[in-house]
């Protein structure tokens, strides 16, 4: 029975049979000068991609304007006095028609360029499950209410 | 432009590409100089070359194969981060190219004449021949492995690269190349058993 040693031996000499039969045939100068020649015809009419990182800005930019845009228009809404809130209150159950129409919403449509959620994704952009929480508790009950009427709607499902 | 430059400013242009290292010309041509992969297929057409042979084992094939890989580079350079040398990231183009090309066909295996792999200044010609035979019966046994383990070996024993380069090539773990390295001897110990020597 052979042992390890014996083994290692028996690769060892393997390999260096591989190696002694791994020449390959030089082929002649004229062919290395017609292998570039042909690589180059091969990619004269391919254009010069960019670098890399050159795929990455424009959904970083369209990111990057959006959330310029919510922070500007948090930062500016203004303040609700708590009697406009008791007054609301009371119609809660009216939709808020125009939330979807705002001015608001429009420039935030203009800002940022249609974007696959694969994207933004991709940008490392989406929101943590605890920022999500944060922002729907910072809602207002009126807020809430049309929040929960535009994902019904765009869920399907019936009041 | 280029195509406003004269002949002496071109061939400057060249010269300066030709004395720039790898990193710079990849640069160069993502920063839109075309001759710049000129230079970078000029560098490395041999080694590539080389490893093409190696898979497929004749020239003509090896050949198509060279140009594939090249214009595979081309179009895929503005993906090489720079992360390993651009040898190794040809390597990985090439590797993959080839291991393409057998999943589709069977490629011809070249069969040398003696005096292509044989010293000739040996003296006892009946052991030139016998050795000339042994040499194709290795290198047919080398073409029944499968690919992974042809790879490896290939990568491992004629390109000389290290476990870690072979697994940066291949985009597997430095543990998953030697287990196909000690496979893929074992599997040619059991295939040149199985051949007459």
């Amino acid at each position: 029975m052979k042992s390890d040693h014996d083994h290692l031996d028996e690769f060892a000499d393997m390999i260096d049979e591989i190696r002694s039969v791994g020449d390959v045939p030089e082929p002649s100068p004229l062919f290395w000068h017609h292998l570039s020649a042909r690589v180059r015809d091969a990619v004269v009419s391919e254009p010069i991609p960019g670098p890399w990182w050159m795929g990455y800005w424009r959904p970083v930019l369209a990111a990057a304007c959006t959330i310029a845009v919510v922070v500007v228009a948090v930062v500016l809404q203004p303040a609700v006095p708590p009697a406009a809130v008791t007054a609301r209150a009371a119609h809660v159950s009216a939709p808020v028609a125009d939330v979807g129409v705002s001015e608001m919403w429009r420039l935030i449509e203009v800002a940022s360029p249609p974007m696959a959620l694969d994207s933004v994704q991709e940008a490392g952009l989406m929101p943590s499950a605890y920022a999500t929480d944060q922002a729907i508790q910072s809602l207002t009950p009126d807020q809430r209410e049309e929040l929960v009427r535009l994902l019904r709607k765009e869920l399907g499902v019936s009041e | 432009m280029a195509g406003d430059a004269t002949p002496a400013a071109t061939a400057e242009a060249l010269e300066a590409l030709r004395a720039a290292d790898d990193r710079g010309l990849v640069q160069a041509f993502l920063s839109g100089q075309r001759e710049a992969f000129d230079v970078i297929v000029e560098r490395h057409r041999r080694p590539v070359y080389q490893l093409c042979y190696r898979f497929l084992g004749n020239q003509e094939d090896a050949s198509d194969l060279t140009q594939d890989v090249f214009v595979r580079a081309f179009k895929g350079l503005s993906n090489f981060k720079g992360d390993s040398a651009l040898s190794t990231w040809l390597y990985r183009v090439g590797v993959n190219t080839c291991l393409n090309r057998l999943a589709l066909k069977t490629p011809r295996l070249e069969t040398l004449e003696p005096e292509q792999h044989v010293d000739q200044r040996h003296p006892d010609p009946h052991e030139l021949v016998a050795r000339g035979e042994r040499a194709i019966v290795v290198r047919r046994a080398i073409a029944k492995l499968p690919p992974k383990q042809r790879a490896t070996l290939v990568l491992r024993v004629y390109q000389e690269m290290s476990h870690e380069e072979i697994a940066t090539v291949l985009g597997s773990s430095v543990g998953a190349v030697k287990a196909n390295f000690f496979h893929a001897l074992g599997n040619l110990r059991r295939l040149l058993q199985q051949e007459p020597s």
